[in-house]
């Protein structure tokens, strides 16, 4: 395994341990503001609770993207490909690859763009800048990215020395 | 403009692109083609995520794979098994209300496939049932799951359409009992036909220990709908309960362990990924079609077709058919809803009614081939080809399309309960 394909699978790693606690947080902040709700502390509510609730499923989907990507749980429609020859499905799913890579090029190119634009607005209750809960956008698609090139050089090696593999939109086999 | 998008979005899908990235590339030609700024596509995609009634969806799924893993679903299996394992059929029916009792709990279709279907496919392979028979009825079955709330594709409904998750959730009540009884007939009607026997004589001390096995699950549906009708949360805040109710019945049950726990939630958050990203992507396509009036576009081409609101439920339902056969159902939701929502209004017909319609159409498009997410976890558990399977669905798909009739001619029997029970909008 050469040292980018080790590096993206410690990142995934990482956004695996970070998806998951954002997932146990989204469950923990809204327990405890009902809680609070019901029993009437605080003044009856927790203020930054909706909006850590928003920002925390922001953070879920895009950390977890990467790993949907490791587990092959995107959803995609491949009745058609199946139909085609390996070989032919192989050159389909490396064209397609490349795409996939254009469009998360402009995800994380619009990403950092808007990152630059948001450090001076703040969240009304939490006081974060914007910019924290934009930046996991460019970093999951860049992620992605890597990822979606590591399919990639797999597909060009497949085709190159000729085995009939069928395609796969997992990382790990 | 239009036809661009969608030629490129149909041949993005055919060539086997994941669903989010197709939906996101074609809109990104449109942005390029109208040179908007290529920052609103980061700002878009962030602001189809912040919206608060889709929390429910990780809660909903999060509660469903915990009764899985937890022991609540095989209590719940066998609760069902003492109720109806003597009709005729037997574990067929088992099935059914195993279903429809989960269904009042989880709101997931695939979650309640792979639940009920570890369990009750190598029960039903094991008392001399057909593998592939075994495998229809529990994915026909399991389609019930997100019509008796509460409903995961109703909550992406509800948050693109701007109604009621409560009302929603209620309308799908009598649809989902419907859904039970059609299958119940079915089952045994086969069953009749092919001399499948009963699987045990009913007994009063079982079905007693039964209930009372499953007594604390069954308070999950209690909580999930009282709270919700009684105004003591959202559906959102009843979701994260159900997930902590879940959590505790594990752990009572000593069935959780960390590991499991683990497990469930990196899975969990792997599939909130895959919706959601779809969603993000959706807000860019939705914005497309908004800036290209789609949806007036639509309505005038219906309009001068018919107008009918019966007829257009017809004609929808079709549309909506053929589509769940190819498609799986949340991006079908998020790119439609913006476009249909308006046009069922102009219409006149229930937002509330169209949107339990709609959603059943979909959950039929679960286990139909080509593409049919339930079909394949149950075959997959059954270990049968995906042409076993549709030969032996084929009777349960003609009484979930009989269902679909029946509340498409008949509005009252979705939107009764919500009207009766929820005065506010």
């Amino acid at each position: 395994m050469g040292v980018l394909a080790r590096a993206v699978r410690a990142l995934v790693a990482g956004a695996r341990v970070l998806s998951v606690l954002a997932l146990a947080g989204l469950v923990v902040v809204l327990l405890l503001a009902i809680a609070v709700r019901e029993l009437g502390a605080f003044g009856g509510t927790i203020t930054w609770a909706e909006e850590a609730e928003r920002f925390l499923f922001i953070w879920l989907v895009f950390l977890a993207g990467p790993v949907a990507l490791d587990r092959g749980e995107h959803i995609l429609i491949d009745v058609l490909v199946r139909l085609l020859p390996a070989r032919l499905a192989l050159a389909f799913a490396a064209l397609v690859r490349l795409l996939v890579l254009g469009f998360l090029g402009v995800m994380v190119y619009a990403g950092v763009d808007l990152v630059a634009r948001t450090g001076n607005q703040f969240a009304a209750a939490l006081g974060i800048p914007m910019n924290v809960v934009h930046a996991v956008l460019p970093a999951s698609a860049a992620l992605m990215a890597l990822q979606v090139a590591l399919l990639l050089v797999g597909d060009c090696r497949s085709l190159a020395r000729g085995d009939d593999r069928p395609v796969l939109w997992r990382t790990v086999a | 403009m239009v036809f661009v998008f969608l030629v490129a979005l149909f041949a993005l899908f055919g060539l086997g692109m994941p669903v989010a990235f197709a939906i996101g590339l074609a809109s990104f030609t449109i942005f390029l083609l109208k040179g908007f700024p290529l920052v609103a596509v980061a700002q878009r995609m962030i602001g189809g995520l912040d919206n608060f009634p889709i929390l429910a969806v990780p809660f909903f799924l999060l509660a469903g794979s915990l009764m899985n893993t937890g022991g609540v679903t095989r209590r719940l299996v066998e609760l069902a098994s003492a109720m109806v394992g003597h009709i005729r059929g037997g574990l067929a029916h088992v099935v059914i209300v195993a279903n429809m009792i989960m269904a009042g709990m989880s709101g997931s279709a695939v979650a309640d496939a792979s639940g009920t279907g570890t369990i009750l496919i190598p029960a039903m392979t094991r008392s001399g049932y057909p593998r592939d028979f075994a495998a229809a009825v529990v994915g026909a079955a399991a389609t019930i799951g997100p019509i008796i709330p509460p409903s995961i594709p109703m909550v992406l409904y509800a948050s693109i359409s701007e109604v009621s998750t409560g009302r929603l959730f209620l309308g799908g009540v009598i649809p989902g009992i419907f859904m039970g009884v059609y299958l119940m007939v079915a089952a045994y009607l086969i069953s009749r036909r092919r001399g499948y026997g009963a699987q045990a004589t009913f007994s009063w001390p079982r079905l007693g220990r039964a209930v009372r096995d499953g007594l604390l699950p069954l308070f999950t549906p209690v909580i999930i709908l009282g709270g919700i009708l009684f105004g003591f949360f959202t559906p959102t805040e009843a979701a994260v309960i159900a997930v902590a109710y879940a959590l505790g019945l594990g752990l009572l049950y000593r069935e959780l362990t960390l590991r499991k726990l683990w497990r469930v939630l990196v899975e969990v958050s792997s599939t909130t990924a895959a919706v959601g990203l779809i969603l993000a992507a959706s807000s860019l396509s939705g914005w497309v079609a908004a800036m290209e009036k789609l949806p007036q576009t639509l309505a005038a081409f219906f309009l001068s077709v018919t107008d009918s609101p019966i007829w257009l439920l017809v004609i929808l339902n079709l549309f909506l058919l053929l589509l769940g056969c190819l498609m799986d159902s949340p991006p079908i939701i998020f790119i439609l809803t913006p476009i249909l929502a308006p046009l069922i209004v102009q219409y006149g017909i229930d937002p509330i009614h169209f949107g339990v319609v709609m959603v059943l159409n979909l959950m039929i498009g679960l286990i139909t081939p080509p593409v049919g997410m339930v079909m394949y976890v149950t075959s997959g558990i059954a270990g049968i080809r995906m042409d076993e399977f549709v030969r032996e669905v084929w009777p349960f798909l003609i009484a979930l399309v009989l269902v679909l009739a029946t509340i498409t001619f008949v509005p009252a029997l979705v939107t009764f309960l919500p009207d009766t029970l929820m005065t506010t909008r």
